[in-house]
């Protein structure tokens, strides 16, 4: 029968809601973090009795036909990226980009990552880093004397010397735009990469039309919804739970008939 | 054979087929804009095949047609600015890659490389002047409740949608796809488009469940009627044998 497969299939989608969920929820107090959403669409449809089709010679149609579906596929796994929470951490090097952009982290082997993630350090040579260490693009070393640093809106750094003299401009960070922010490839440690999906970066400074700015001392959120995340759930478990009723309604269709004799 | 092995062989087929709507609708129970459906049956009227005494009409059970329910989902906030949901009657309208049209409920849209406005799958969002195209770098967009896509208070284009008189008679596709058979679309009435909104499954569960349960026990009283009917007839076979 179709419909122990049409169940299982329903299970497996409901199935991957769940682990979307899960990682939802485990990533809930993660920087910079998007949530996730699974979606469904229905499989092929089987036609028993075709729409359209005449009934008789004198051309009568039938109305509506009969066809039978095959269950449900996941249709993607779509990325939410509405902007998180802003919070206050103390830290000089935390960035917390409030609009549209990415940070851009130089990978070890020479690739450009992208993340929302502001949690910014020095490493040995006083260059920002994030908390993995990669270089933060441009690539700005604070020099060694420098008791602070400012950065304002646009990204511009100042080292504020240890004698009490002028503030020096040290460079300024740069933010990337995508046509399709969820069309990116999330690879872990809030790192994403440039695919075809979603478009090539446009490199630009915080401030600048579309870009949004920057807020020093503050950190971005994940966007994910407690509640939200708990009732998203609780559909899925239900509906796990159906479809697990349609197997052994199934099965005990297939015993009355296995009975028969 | 026997009428009675014959009239319980098209039940139990028919409640096969009614088993695998159900099934359907509930493995569909998340999906974005589908549509309920159920298998009506229908009484299929025949003369005995067995000449008897007094010719009684019997009568088979044949799927006839498929119902749909076309009320609309419950609408669920996204926040994605390019979601759209249809209150009402209607379909947005896509290109197939083939260059056909396809129609749709499920307005999950997002842009692809180029800024053109496309569904999960790929496929062209059609407005009434053809493909719309955002500017990614022109701000915000918004999609109000005619269907027009603005950006900083411009008009880009106005999504299509598309509205049929037997909605139900569609063939379904699969990918939350619709094709018209045998009808053309007309322009919608009373309808409103909810931007930043998705459209849920329209199916209830409760009902599913209890339909589940009514085709299982049916499908259990037509096979305790081909026992019995089995029964009757060893029996028959039985006592004939001994009284020769």
């Amino acid at each position: 029968m179709r419909a122990l497969n049409t169940a299982a299939t329903g299970m497996q989608a409901q199935q991957l809601n769940v682990e979307v969920i899960a990682n939802n929820i485990a990533n809930m107090n993660t920087t910079g973090f998007k949530r996730q959403r699974a979606e469904f669409e229905d499989l092929l449809y089987q036609s028993v009795e075709k729409m359209g089709v005449s009934s008789s010679d004198a051309n009568t149609i039938v109305p509506t036909g009969v066809q039978v579906g095959a269950g449900v596929k996941s249709g993607s796994v779509y990325r939410i990226t509405e902007q998180g929470n802003i919070t206050q951490s103390g830290n000089p090097y935390d960035l917390a980009v409030q609009g549209d952009g990415y940070f851009i982290v130089q990978l070890p082997d020479g690739r450009d990552a992208y993340t929302r993630a502001g949690n910014f350090s020095l490493n040995a040579d006083g260059q920002i880093v994030t908390g993995e260490g990669y270089v933060v693009s441009p690539g700005i070393s604070v020099p060694s004397d420098a008791t602070s640093v400012a950065i304002n809106r646009q990204g511009v750094v100042s080292a504020i010397p240890a004698d009490g003299s002028t503030p020096q401009d040290v460079g300024a960070l740069e933010l990337a735009r995508f046509v399709n922010p969820p069309g990116l490839d999330a690879i872990g440690d809030n790192l994403f990469l440039a695919t075809a999906a979603s478009g090539t970066a446009t490199r630009g400074q915080p401030g600048a039309v579309g870009f949004g700015t920057l807020q020093q001392g503050y950190l971005e959120t994940s966007n994910v919804n407690a509640v939200t995340e708990i009732s998203d759930l609780i559909t899925a478990q239900r509906a796990y739970e159906m479809n697990s009723k349609v197997i052994t309604t199934t099965d005990e269709m297939l015993r009355t008939m296995t009975n028969l004799r | 054979m026997d009428n009675s092995f014959a009239v319980g062989l098209s039940a139990q087929q028919v409640l096969h087929q009614r088993m695998d709507t159900t099934a359907n609708n509930l493995a569909n129970m998340t999906t974005t804009g589908f549509k309920a459906e159920h298998l009506v049956m229908r009484k299929l009227s025949e003369q005995p095949a067995a000449a008897s005494d007094q010719p009684n009409t019997i009568a088979f059970v044949d799927a006839w047609k498929l119902q749909r329910d076309m009320s609309t989902g419950s609408l669920e906030r996204t926040g994605n600015p390019l979601d759209a949901a249809i209150e009402g009657e209607g379909f947005f309208t896509v290109q197939t890659p083939d260059g056909g049209k396809a129609y749709t409920r499920d307005g999950r849209f997002s842009i692809d490389g180029s800024g053109k406005l496309i569904t999960r799958d790929g496929m062209t969002v059609l407005g009434s002047g053809g493909a719309i195209t955002i500017d990614p770098n022109a701000g915000d967009v918004a999609i109000s409740k005619d269907g027009a896509v603005q950006q900083n208070g411009q008009i880009l284009g106005k999504l299509d949608v598309a509205a049929f008189d037997r909605p139900g008679a569609l063939e379904k596709m699969g990918g939350n796809l619709w094709k018209p058979v045998g009808q053309t679309s007309r322009a919608p009435v009373g309808t409103r488009v909810a931007g930043g909104f998705v459209e849920g499954s329209n199916v209830n569960a409760v009902s599913e469940l209890t339909e589940m349960i009514a085709i299982s026990r049916t499908y259990e009283s037509v096979g305790q009627m081909l026992s019995n009917a089995d029964q009757m007839r060893g029996g028959a076979i039985d006592k004939l044998s001994r009284i020769s």
